[in-house]
């Protein structure tokens, strides 16, 4: 077992300041470390700026922390567009969109700024870690290692932790020493495309919204069922929106082409609401409405009504050319 | 004898070196924001009150612990004496379990029963044991001490601080009330001996600790037999923004209606809730005071709870001593609001409890200490002195006199 230095991490770099990425930076934030925060634009970055500013005050009107906790966690987050800004990190934490060549790109260009022995943590579930590695020069290769958070980061106390071929000692025992300060446990799994945790869910949310378009159920019923069948605080599709529809159907693609089973298949009707821009939580509409502050609507539990209608405009039912 | 005192908390560490033949601090100071790049380094010294201010990059607690022996040890601006001049240091550790009931001298084992209790206190422990490996790495020679805020609750007995939950869990994860702001009552019990002059044997006394955390204790003839904490803080009396006692149903019953996981509701208990949550104005008892002043009904409503509160528990406390024959307030509430102290001994004519008034004015200043009754039973002010108990009961340990501990040979 590699040993845990004995410094703790001070400084650290985050690329991507999407869902995960901003979950990653705030939670390191909140553990006393000092985040460079990556993003591509202006645009992007201000966003992010604004999403992470809203969901932490989110959090304090639900008891989940307090203004001066979020201050803190505010002073230690720097948001950049310049990747030059990483050169005295400890290590990155990748966290762009799950898509192999963007990946690739991202840390092709990072490779060139951030310090030859940080390590990169890739936050991936269904990409390969030994392929994305061989994008480097071999030398690099033994820095890269897959450290998977889950959404929603601050909440969820699991990363997993995967070693491509080449992974070096350094680089996991860093790994390992972040996800102890951040409260979480390590559950290593082999590489393999969806490890256990997405494989899982992933299937289990592709399932919930068949069944909604089958018309075996309402949205309502699913959930609640699921909900007390698991014992979980979310049912599928209340979790699908909370991850955010996009990510959910790129991530079944990506299993249903590595894996090539049927379950993995998108449902159309996911595939469908993402076209409508339908993306759950972060854009107040997925298979619940939210409002403003991201809460879901108060509406009624609904056990009875037919589905598709209560889902999708009249009328507009799947689009029968998107089933492959 | 010269002692250095140490308090490690996750981003800071306050410190004082101590003449415990005078009882008073040459110098009073503190490292905070250990780790965050701006970390600020305070002392006054007490002797000709110069004060210092610096700020530098501390990574951790072996750099804060370096920086703060470099200032103590700095012939123009430290504490004017040698650190080969220390005759120990002294730590405080939240946590003891059941382990420690009693102060200790530090060595491997001690260490790794203190590790053993972070499962009780994971807030604490761990930066107590982080400030005590990086003391006992700079200061080998000297005999390092670890006294315990759960120790002098020690004596409690079964039936105090047994939780009416299935026995397993006491067996299973030590689930029972500890008590804390132990070395706080301590300090209170040997003072009420001073203070009083009488042997205290025989004392029945109630200690009342009010700061931004809050409890009462049961002293008899200077020993704990009741404490208002239990398993964690956050048991008994209304604090600044933890709840203290609140039916564990509701919880529960919150947790499922709000969908809001455990460590949530654990914030929603420790910061959101006491004085704050209440008043919705904040934790700080002289905002609420003044609130109250200009008639806002939330401020009134939240001290009336708070007031109420204690008022319980003096009431309860009296009929678990069988009487009382003394009250005394310490903390910085407890110290510097005579009105809350008024207000929480009003009608209690039937435990002869009758408050002077003007004396309970008179005392309302930093380190004020005196009593301020005009009944059988006793009022006092005890100036806080957790650091002076840590550094008496490092002397203590080490053997160089026999008892300084309960007050129970103290008049």
């Amino acid at each position: 077992m590699p040993h845990a230095p004995r410094r703790e991490i001070q400084r650290a770099g985050v690329v991507g300041a999407g869902t995960s990425g901003r979950g990653v930076a705030r939670a390191m934030a909140a553990a006393g470390i000092e985040v460079v925060l990556v993003e591509r634009t202006e645009g992007s970055l201000e966003r992010a700026v604004l999403l992470l500013r809203e969901s932490m005050d989110r959090d304090i009107a639900r008891w989940a922390m307090t203004e001066s906790e979020r201050d803190a966690v505010w002073s230690r987050i720097m948001g950049t567009v310049d990747p030059a800004k990483l050169n005295d990190v400890e290590f990155v934490v990748e966290a762009v969109p799950e898509d192999f060549k963007e990946k690739v790109a991202v840390l092709q260009a990072l490779s060139e700024v951030i310090p030859d022995e940080a390590p990169f943590l890739l936050n991936t579930s269904t990409l390969s870690v030994t392929a994305l590695a061989e994008s480097l020069p071999e030398r690099r290769r033994p820095s890269v290692i897959g450290l998977h958070f889950l959404h929603p980061v601050t909440r969820i106390p699991l990363v997993e932790l995967v070693r491509g071929r080449e992974s070096g000692e350094d680089a996991e025992a860093i790994a390992r020493n972040l996800a102890s300060r951040l409260g979480k446990q390590v559950m290593e799994v082999a590489e393999y495309p969806g490890y256990v945790t997405s494989r899982l869910t992933l299937a289990l949310i592709n399932e919930a919204v068949n069944l909604l378009s089958e018309g075996v159920a309402t949205r309502d019923v699913v959930d609640h069922a699921m909900k007390l069948r698991l014992s979980a605080s979310h049912g599928p599709l209340a979790l699908a929106d909370e991850i955010g529809l996009d990510s959910v159907h790129r991530a079944l693609e990506s299993l249903w082409r590595e894996l090539g089973l049927p379950q993995f298949r998108p449902a159309p009707l996911l595939r469908r609401m993402v076209n409508e821009g339908w993306l759950g939580e972060k854009t107040g509409r997925g298979f619940y409405n939210y409002d403003e502050s991201g809460r879901r609507s108060p509406a009624e539990l609904d056990f009875t009504s037919p589905t598709l209608e209560e889902l999708l405009d009249p009328g507009a039912g799947p689009d029968a050319s998107d089933a492959d | 004898m010269l002692v250095l005192v140490l308090n490690s908390g996750s981003s800071s560490v306050k410190y004082q070196v101590i003449d415990t033949q005078a009882e008073r601090p040459l110098v009073v100071g503190g490292v905070e924001r250990i780790g965050s790049g701006g970390a600020i380094l305070t002392q006054h010294r007490i002797g000709d009150g110069m004060q210092i201010k610096e700020t530098g990059e501390l990574v951790d607690h072996v750099d804060a612990i370096g920086a703060v022996l470099a200032l103590v040890e700095d012939p123009e601006r430290g504490a004017l004496v040698a650190l080969s001049e220390l005759a120990a240091v002294g730590h405080r550790v939240v946590h003891g379990g059941e382990a420690f009931t009693e102060s200790v001298r530090i060595d491997a084992a001690v260490v790794e029963g203190i590790r053993d209790c972070i499962e009780l206190a994971p807030l604490h422990n761990p930066h107590n044991l982080a400030g005590i490996r990086a003391a006992r790495d700079r200061l080998p020679e000297i005999p390092h001490v670890a006294v315990f805020d759960t120790a002098f609750h020690s004596t409690l007995p079964p039936k105090a601080f047994h939780y009416a939950l299935p026995y397993s869990l006491y067996r299973r994860h030590r689930i029972r009330r500890y008590g804390f702001h132990g070395t706080s009552h301590r300090h209170v019990a040997r003072r009420i001996g001073r203070l009083l002059g009488g042997p205290v044997e025989e004392l029945r006394a109630i200690s009342l600790h009010l700061g931004n955390g809050a409890s009462a204790c049961a002293l008899q003839g200077g020993h704990s037999v009741e404490t208002t904490m239990g398993f964690t803080p956050l048991e008994g009396l209304v604090m600044g923004t933890r709840s203290g006692d609140v039916d564990p149903a509701v919880i529960l019953h919150v947790m499922a209606r709000e969908e809001i996981p455990v460590a949530d509701a654990n914030s929603l208990l420790n910061k959101h809730s006491g004085l704050l949550g209440l008043s919705g104005i904040s934790g700080d008892m002289r905002d609420l005071l003044e609130e109250e002043g200009r008639g806002n009904e939330r401020a009134e409503l939240a001290l009336s709870v708070y007031v109420h509160r204690i008022r319980k528990a003096i009431g309860a406390y009296a009929a678990v001593l069988g009487g009382v024959d003394a009250v005394a307030f310490t903390g910085g509430i407890g110290e510097n609001a005579p009105s809350i102290r008024k207000r929480c001994l009003e009608d209690l004519g039937f435990l002869g409890i009758d408050v002077d008034s003007a004396a309970n004015d008179r005392l309302a200043g930093e380190g004020e200490e005196g009593t301020f009754h005009r009944g059988s039973t006793a009022l006092l002010v005890v100036a806080s002195g957790e650091e002076l108990m840590i550094a008496l009961e490092a002397e203590r340990v080490l053997g160089a006199i026999p008892d300084s501990g309960a007050g129970v040979s103290a008049g």
